[in-house]
Order: structure tokens, then sequence, then C-alpha cells
């Protein structure tokens, strides 16, 4: 258990509001319509690092509750003139729960939606329940699907595993092959590193489904329980690995497909704000409902500590603007102020904005240090920028 | 140099890109990117950051 002078657990909130802060509406919701799932990932930040909080949760959530989540969101939307929000349905295994649910989910959501709302919906799978009838149910309901695949088969069947052993390569592919015959509705693939597999390999691998995005995530660690192969020291494996994949990408006579941290990141350096929490100093818009109905922080935080994504708020006692004053939200969404004086003082500070949230957490100081990660995000970041540089100057001297 | 401190920034400067450069390139990463920031310079500059697990 964290202590209590874990920051951000003292955050003044008044304070921040005296001296004109003001939240940010949550624009994105993540809803855990099941916290169980049908894989057995060795590398899970919901059942295998610091949290057990799903075994205590409903496996399936209730109508009732799906109703009242959704009404929220519509609550919300209204309250602050959305123009637009993003739902994305997630678990555990979201197509657990059947399509039935699904169809519910999307149903009331447009039901409580003011009409000026627009609506994104989707829904962030492992792929291996994707059937052509589940995917009707899904066209039918106006859902894109983002699948999670690791690269070729011996590099996804390390880790996603089913409880046997078993890998669940051969099973993604075949939901793939079922999207690549519904382009609208394929989002693209999310990738975790692991620095076993070869990037160029592991990049072309994903690229051989025509993904319209891809996204690489970095392995969740903090500085109290690191990422595997993350050495305490100046070196930058991750760092060394993702430039691989950026050159091969960058240098692609044509584009291939959007890669979402490196386009973030050039975004950065280009002076735009970031639109991913993984990177920049944007506020964080997400806010995530489990399947008891509790409105908890982002569910990545379950790497730090067990219980670190809790508010202690409820969809059925609390709006969603109860959790946009909860020091924990807010610590997302101040910016340069979240950051350590380490960021304050680096040059990339703006560009980075400290990395993915989680990985900065150290027991018994919270969550106001660099990322675990720092060294290779800075040789990231200077090497996306030093080409981006290059590229710049060659183009603008052209006559 | 920052305002902020004593740190020195690193952002790049777009203002002398122009579509006419962007003629020139084939439809490679750094065109569609800059395309992209190009199109939408005119527009409110404010963003959330979004969901990292999904797509």
């Amino acid at each position: 258990m964290p202590l209590s002078t874990e920051w951000p657990e003292h955050l003044d909130v008044a304070a921040l509001e005296a001296g004109g802060w003001r939240p940010t509406p949550f624009q994105q919701f993540v809803v855990k319509v099941h916290s169980r799932c049908n894989l057995a990932c060795d590398y899970c930040y919901i059942y295998e690092l610091g949290d057990s909080t799903w075994r205590s949760k409903p496996t399936v959530m209730a109508p009732e509750i799906i109703d009242r989540t959704c009404a929220r969101i519509g609550e919300h939307a209204r309250a602050h003139g959305l123009g637009a929000v993003r739902v994305v349905l997630h678990g555990g295994e979201p197509l657990l729960a059947g399509a039935a649910t699904l169809a519910r989910t999307a149903t009331a959501l447009r039901a409580a939606l003011p009409p000026a709302t627009t609506l994104a919906l989707s829904v962030q799978t492992n792929g291996v329940l994707l059937t052509d009838a589940l995917l009707d149910t899904l066209a039918t309901h106006g859902y894109t699907v983002g699948l999670s695949l690791d690269g070729d088969q011996e590099a996804h069947d390390r880790h996603r595993r089913y409880a046997n052993g078993r890998g669940s390569h051969r099973a993604v592919v075949a939901a793939l092959d079922l999207l690549a015959a519904r382009p609208g509705m394929f989002a693209g693939l999310l990738c975790t590193v692991d620095l076993e597999n070869a990037p160029v390999a592991t990049y072309e691998a994903l690229l051989a489904f025509r993904p319209p995005a891809m996204d690489l995530l970095l392995p969740h660690g903090t500085w109290s329980s690191p990422p595997p192969r993350r050495p305490a020291d100046g070196s930058a494996p991750y760092a060394d690995w993702l430039i691989a994949v950026f050159d091969r990408w960058y240098d692609a006579p044509r584009w291939e497909t959007d890669i979402r941290l490196f386009d973030e990141i050039i975004r950065l350096v280009c002076g735009r704000p970031s639109r991913t929490e993984v990177v920049g100093l944007s506020p964080s818009g997400v806010v995530v409902v489990d399947t008891d109905g509790a409105v908890e922080q982002v569910d990545t935080l379950k790497a730090a500590y067990h219980g670190a994504p809790d508010t202690g708020l409820s969809v059925f006692d609390h709006p969603f603007d109860a959790a946009l004053r909860h020091p924990a939200m807010v610590a997302r969404q101040i910016g340069l102020a979240a950051l350590s004086p380490t960021c304050m003082r680096c040059p990339v500070r703006d560009v980075c904005g400290g990395g993915c949230y989680p990985h900065r957490y150290r027991a018994g100081s919270g969550f106001r240090n660099p990322s675990v990660y720092c060294a290779d995000m800075r040789r990231l970041i200077d090497h996306i920028t030093g080409r981006l540089r290059a590229d710049l100057r060659a183009l603008t001297r052209l006559p | 140099m920052d305002a902020t401190s004593d740190r020195e920034s690193d952002l790049l400067d777009l203002t002398a890109v122009r579509l006419a450069h962007l003629g020139q390139l084939d439809d490679t990463v750094l065109a569609r990117s800059l395309r992209r920031l190009l199109d939408e310079a005119d527009r409110p500059q404010d963003a959330i950051a979004g969901f990292q697990s999904a797509l």
C-alpha cells in the first residue's frame, strides 16, 4: 500500500481553482462491460501486476448499470455542451459480455446523448471471439473494432496465451481476416513492445494486416516494479527498439499506416498538443466505469499498486463532474504542475510531458517523478526531432 | 529560452513550410504529417490526452 504522503493524494484542488485552474470535461469514457478475460497474457496490467480488484468486481456489467452509465455520459455531455464523445468498451475482454450487452450499450448511449453530440463508439478486443455474426451486430450499432496483436506468431504467442498455455495468434489472425472484409470497422492494432522481438519484423508483421493505425505500447512498470529489461541506468533499450521501427516507417517511400506514438511526438515537436496520455501535457479527458458502476481513473494505474485507479465514486451516486475534482484526476489535468523538478529542467519536457503517468510511480513519493522510461523517452524524442529538423531544413531550401 | 525555467526548448518551427513545398514530396510519412499539421493550423489548438489502451 502507498504511504499517505504520496503525490497527488493531498493536492489542494480548491487552491488550484482559486488560482484560475478549471477542470477539462471528460470526453472519453471507457466502459468495462466484462471484468474477466479469456486469455491469460503474462504482462497484463489488470491481472498480473499490482492490483487484484478484478476479483471483487461483477463479471458482467448488469443492464441497470449500463443504463445508468449511459445516462451519466449523456448528463455530462449536456452539462458541458460536448460536441463529441468517444466511448470505448473494454474489459477484461469486452466481447465476453455478448452481443446483447454490446447492442444494449450502443442503444442506451444514443438515447442518452443530446442530439448535438456525436458518438464515436469502439470496442477494444483480443479478437478471439470475433465472428461474422458478432461483427454484424457491431456494424449495426456503429462500433469500430481495435485488436491487440504483438507481431508474428512467435512474438504474439510468447505472452498472449490462453490459460492452458496455447497461443492465441491463430484466432487473432482469423479475426483479422473477418475484419479485412469490413475495412470501415477496423480501427487498428495495439502492440505491446517486447525487446525479445525484432522491431522491424514486428512492424511488418502488423502491417501485413493493413491496419489504418497502430500503436506501440511500452510494457507497464514503475520505479518500484520496473519493466522487463529496463535497467536503472542511462541505457535506452526501448528507445533503440522504437527508433528501428520509426526509421523503417518514416523512410518508407509511401505512407503505410499511422503509428500513434510517433504521430503524436511529431505533432508535439511541431508545437501542437498531444491527443494521447503517453506524451505531452494535454489534460487527461478519460474516465473509466467498472462493471459495478465504480467511477475510476485509467486502469493502467493498476500497474502501480492495488486500488490505484479508485476514486470512491459511483455512477449511481455521482455525476462525472464529481470525478473532475478528485485530486488524482486533477493531477492529470494540470500540465507542468504535475511534473517533477527533473522533468521541469529537461529540454524535451513539453514533448515527453513526463511520459505515461503510471510509469512515474515510486512507492513512498507517488507520481511526481520522471518516467521509469525517462532515458528511452529522451532518446526517442531526440531522434524524431533530429530526423524532422533535417528534413524540414532541406524542404524549406527547395525553390 | 523557456519562460518557465532555464531550460532550452527544442520545438520545431513550421512557419517556413508552405503547401508548395509539400507538392514536391510523395505521399510519405513526412508529407502526410505536415499536411495534417498545416490543415489544422487555423483550428483551435485544444486537445485532450486520450486513452492509451484502445484505438
